[in-house]
């Protein structure tokens, strides 16, 4: 019987090391929102319907994704001079975005695997930009 | 009907000695005991034998799942345990407002800088 024993401790712990892990990788995304055309664009099918239940757009059109490593340590050039800058782990990250060179903003986020949080509200041409981070 | 009492019958057992080749207690005991334990093959509800792996494999199955609950219990930096939110915010651009939702359906959360413009912000 410990034989048996032994080998479920080596499995849970295997089990447990890889959920540990789990949220490896910070997604960031930079989407345009406007009310120019209708519809949702390739890559936001997962956030899709927080996007239109919760903002007043029509149109949300993916601009660019990028990746980092959890715990973050690193910038994610984003398009329109945006930036996103991301430092420490998934329970206390540290977010500056910048835009142009500039800081326009700067939060600490909690974040659970696979929900995502919006930041908002930047200006654009269209419309608006939206950084969507994801812990997954 | 003529009832019989307990005398009579040990009287007569006794008068006719039947009682010659009768084992004693103890040994009666032992033997009714040893019976009683046994299972009757020929019921309809003869007990089927639980293969002993089942017993093992239910053994690593509970240790499994109460290793992975400790795991999850005492490793809070996993994900899982995580809710999604803001725990600061400082909006450096000029702005009129912040709005922090949390959606109902609980499938993520949405800050928005009302009136922003993100084209001033501080120099980082």
């Amino acid at each position: 019987m410990n034989r048996y024993l032994t080998l479920s401790l080596v499995l849970g712990v295997i089990l447990v090391a890889g959920a540990s892990f789990a949220g490896s990788t910070l997604s960031v995304r930079l989407v345009e929102a406007s009310n120019s055309g209708q519809g949702m664009g390739s890559g936001l099918a997962d956030v899709s319907g927080l996007l239109r239940d919760n903002l007043p757009y029509k149109s949300f059109q993916l601009l660019t994704s990028r990746s980092l490593t959890l715990p973050a340590n690193g910038t994610a050039a984003l398009s329109g001079g945006m930036v996103a800058k991301c430092s420490g782990p998934q329970g206390s990250m540290n977010v500056v975005i910048e835009k142009g060179g500039k800081q326009v903003m700067q939060s600490t986020v909690e974040l659970r695997d696979g929900t995502p949080l919006i930041l908002g509200g930047f200006s654009s041409s269209k419309g608006k930009m939206i950084v969507i981070l994801l812990a997954k | 009907m003529k009832k019989t009492s307990w005398t009579e019958v040990a009287t007569g057992l006794q008068a006719r000695n039947v009682s010659a080749g009768r084992r004693d207690a103890d040994a009666f005991a032992r033997d009714f005991a040893a019976r009683a334990r046994m299972v009757r093959q020929d019921g309809p509800e003869s007990r089927q034998s639980v293969p002993m792996v089942w017993f093992k494999w239910s053994a690593v199955s509970v240790a499994t799942v109460l290793v992975l609950l400790a795991g999850f219990i005492m490793w809070p930096s996993a994900g899982v345990n995580l809710v999604t939110h803001v725990k600061s915010l400082r909006v450096l651009a000029p702005h009129s407002g912040v709005i922090i939702m949390d959606d109902e359906s609980g499938r993520g959360t949405v800050v928005w800088v009302t009136g922003m413009d993100s084209d001033g912000g501080n120099k980082g």
